[in-house]
């Protein structure tokens, strides 16, 4: 679903590919240093950038995220075997490395979830998909794409939950196999995505779309100024953590290839 | 003079199929005339259009006999891209045609495809904008438009590229009367301005002044084509009802029918729904309903009226017991609202099925009743003959009409004989024939005393079948009465968009009271 809401920050006037650029290095920093206190860092980053942002997230995609994060983080904790049993819950036997490395996962992928939130909160995806084309030379039928599926996600989820709705008024519970109830759900969901994917179609080709090879853009997306200064000051605030975690000696490993 | 539109012998069948959807159809437009392509639906009308324009079949292949000539230009060679300057396109659904996230990006889109200068895009989207008043919109997002705007705002995109011809799919199915009025304003100026003009309509209030000629089609087949009394004198009025054609309302005033249509309203004190001031405000904090207060008594049909947005759909979810209140209370019988006390006809069909075929969709609401498969199957059956639908019972829910979907999803909430029955939009985009259908099934759902909820749009809906008529305006309860209260209030009927039905204008020039007026249509239009 499109998550983007108007806005006046710093994000929301950046060029989207240098959005996308600044949270592949902060991916990347989290790679080359997987240790708590760096994730931790990143995690405080990612929190505030997205309160700056000051986003509209639907209670559905928090609920969705934290049930993600949660359950990540729980499962490896379950998993991990190795060492002494701190807890014992009768069916569920947990260790402190087990507990340690499921919070770690946990902050990862929050931390991830996070960041990507701030990006598609701060990005309309029809800059997205012009910057593709502008700037990364993507032909724009392909790069329209994407802005159509965004465009697209809402009434594709107002069909869904209107599909829902429905099956619980008639009493439905579906078949019982999972996938087959799964199937049952997404056969009218597919006839009314085909029927509007059809009208869309229509109406874009009706009006020149995928006529030449090259199209206008009324509103461009440029880089700019601003794009440079925030990539630089990220790049060095990066930079001066790693330094100063190292210095305090709680950087820690390196690509998981020193092992203690 | 050279032609608008010529289309000599076309025949067209799609790709894979054996059958043609276009049988040597034969027609032409001057400039500056308007068609009207009636039939009912299945008739290839929208087939038709597209190969104006060239999407038949450069985009939907299949094979295209015969001559077309669009200004001089045969579509088949020009391709879509050519075509897309001279002709501009308006498609059913508002929503679905849509491309951009603000509004004068979707002006703009087309004229970006066409390599349209940037300083001209400029000057196009304002000129667009402003012809249907839509200019001081133009930065703000699409979904924060009504159905109606999304529509003015199709037609702005349409008329950006300057089309000579201009085609009209059923533009105002999804508008409520006041739009829909608006809509063919602008088309009215349009036409006056020398556009040349197809439009594809059911319904022919708004449009019936504007049209120059008719083009009649039944299976693929030009049945008549010519000036409108021409055609209306050879294909009879009876012929066109029969097709599925609302007819202006105030030809069918003229024809006193003997037989009663509706039944007189039997008031029941019997109360299945009390909502007292209900409020809702969305997760993201878009307040949907302020102060929402209503009672629907068994026996009763009760028609919520309003423009876009005015909360109608948000408050049936919260009758349905699907989404909780922020503010108020609402009973169903003696208790909260619940799933299981309510049958909800939902605004599209597909919504509802939950099957393949329709006597397994059908079965479905059985099984979930306790019955076995078996059981289900058989009593599906015996109510598909009762219903005179036996033909469809093997038939995919997913290739029937949208009319014959229409009946289904409500036959498949009625079996489940719940005492409030909530419907959205029962009879948007339905021609005459399934929308006398639906009328029936409402008005025997009344005679067993359920409890009937009809969010609609459709002046002559409320005017025919409504006990009661509640407005709604901002998440507010701003009218409730009699629909003959309604009626003689224009400032309500300004606020809630709502048109006096052209039947009753009709017959108040006649000189009826609207007492006797509302009686009347009743009469002649349920005949």
């Amino acid at each position: 679903m499109s998550l983007y809401y108007e806005g006046d920050t710093v994000l929301h006037r950046m060029n989207p590919l240098f959005k996308l650029a600044l949270t592949l290095v902060a991916f990347i920093h989290m790679v080359i240093f997987p240790d708590f206190t760096p994730i931790l860092i990143h995690f405080i980053t990612s929190i505030l950038l997205l309160v700056y942002s000051k986003p509209r997230i639907p209670r559905g995609i928090v609920l969705g995220i934290a049930a993600i994060v949660l359950g990540h983080g729980w499962i490896n904790m379950v998993l991990y075997r190795r060492g002494n049993i701190t807890i014992d819950l009768y069916f569920v036997k947990l260790t402190q490395e087990g507990i340690v490395l499921g919070l770690l996962l946990a902050l990862r992928v929050a931390t991830i979830a996070l960041y990507s939130l701030t990006v598609a909160a701060t990005t309309n995806p029809r800059d997205l998909a012009v910057s593709l084309t502008r700037q990364l030379g993507i032909n724009y039928r392909y790069s329209y794409a994407t802005y159509v599926t965004f465009r697209m996600a809402p009434i594709v989820y107002r069909d869904l939950s209107n599909i829902l709705i429905a099956r619980k008024i008639r009493g439905y519970k579906g078949p019982r196999s999972p996938i087959k109830r799964i199937v049952s759900i997404f056969t009218p969901l597919l006839a009314l995505v085909v029927k509007r994917s059809i009208t869309l179609s229509l109406s874009m080709e009706s009006r020149g779309f995928g006529a030449y090879e090259s199209r206008f853009f009324f509103r461009d997306v440029k880089t700019s100024r601003i794009d440079y200064i925030i990539l630089g000051a990220y790049l060095t605030y990066l930079s001066i953590i790693t330094i100063v975690l190292a210095y305090l000696g709680v950087l820690g490993k390196i690509l998981y290839l020193v092992e203690e | 003079m050279q032609k608008a539109v010529e289309v000599k012998s076309l025949t067209f069948t799609y790709l894979g199929q054996n059958k043609p959807v276009l049988r040597n159809i034969s027609f032409f437009l001057n400039r500056g005339e308007l068609l009207l392509v009636l039939g009912p639906t299945g008739s290839g009308k929208t087939t038709l259009v597209l190969t104006l324009n060239g999407i038949i079949p450069n985009f939907i292949p299949g094979e295209l006999d015969g001559e077309i000539r669009v200004f001089g230009k045969d579509p088949r060679e020009e391709g879509i891209a050519e075509m897309a300057k001279h002709v501009g396109f308006v498609f059913q659904d508002p929503e679905s045609q849509v491309v951009a996230f603000t509004v004068e990006e979707e002006v703009a889109f087309g004229l970006e495809n066409l390599l349209v200068p940037i300083e001209e895009i400029e000057e196009r989207v304002e000129f667009s904008l402003k012809k249907v008043g839509m200019y001081e919109k133009r930065k703000d997002p699409v979904d924060s438009l009504s159905l109606g705007q999304k529509q003015k705002l199709a037609l702005a995109s349409a008329i950006a590229l300057s089309p000579k011809l201009l085609i009209l799919d059923e533009p105002t199915a999804h508008l409520d009367p006041v739009s829909a009025r608006e809509f063919y304003s602008y088309v009215k100026e349009l036409k006056e301005e020398g556009t040349t003009i197809i439009v594809i309509e059911h319904r022919l209030d708004y449009v019936f002044n504007l049209v120059d000629r008719i083009l009649f089609l039944e299976n693929g087949n030009v049945e008549a084509f010519g000036y409108l009394n021409e055609v209306l004198g050879r294909v009879g009025i009876q012929r066109l009802r029969n097709a599925g054609i609302w007819l202006p309302e105030n030809l069918l005033m003229k024809t006193r029918r003997k037989n009663p249509g509706v039944e007189e309203i039997r008031k029941l004190d019997d109360i299945v729904l009390d909502a007292k001031h209900i409020g809702y405000v969305y997760p993201g904090g878009n307040v949907a309903l302020v102060d929402i207060s209503l009672k629907v008594s068994r026996g009763d049909v009760t028609c919520i009226i309003g423009p876009n947005g005015s909360g109608k759909t948000t408050f049936l979810k919260i009758a349905a017991g699907v989404m909780k209140p922020t503010k108020g209370s609402i009973r169903v019988l003696d208790g909260l609202p619940s799933p299981k006390k309510v049958a909800f006809v939902m605004q599209n069909p597909e919504h509802q099925f939950v099957a393949k075929t329709v006597i397994e969709d059908l079965a479905a609401s059985f099984i979930a009743e306790g019955f076995t498969r078996d059981e289900a199957l058989q009593v599906a059956e015996e109510i598909l003959n009762k219903k005179g639908l036996s033909e469809l019972k093997n038939r995919s829910l997913y290739e029937l009409s949208q009319g014959e979907k229409r009946l289904i999803s409500i036959l498949s909430m009625a079996v489940l004989h719940r005492p409030l029955v909530l419907m959205d939009e029962p009879t948007f985009g339905l021609d005459r024939k399934y929308s006398v259908k639906v009328v029936q099934e409402i008005m025997e759902l009344k005679k067993n005393k359920v409890g009937i909820i009809v969010v609609t749009h459709d002046t002559w809906l409320t005017t025919l079948i409504c006990d009661k008529v509640v407005g709604f305006l901002d998440g507010k309860t701003i009218f409730q009465g009699r629909i003959e209260e309604l009626l003689i209030d224009r400032e309500f009927m300004r606020l809630l968009r709502f048109d006096m039905p052209p039947g009753i204008k009709v017959l108040l020039d006649e000189g009826y009271n609207i007492e006797e007026a509302v009686r009347e249509y009743r009469l002649r239009l349920g005949g």
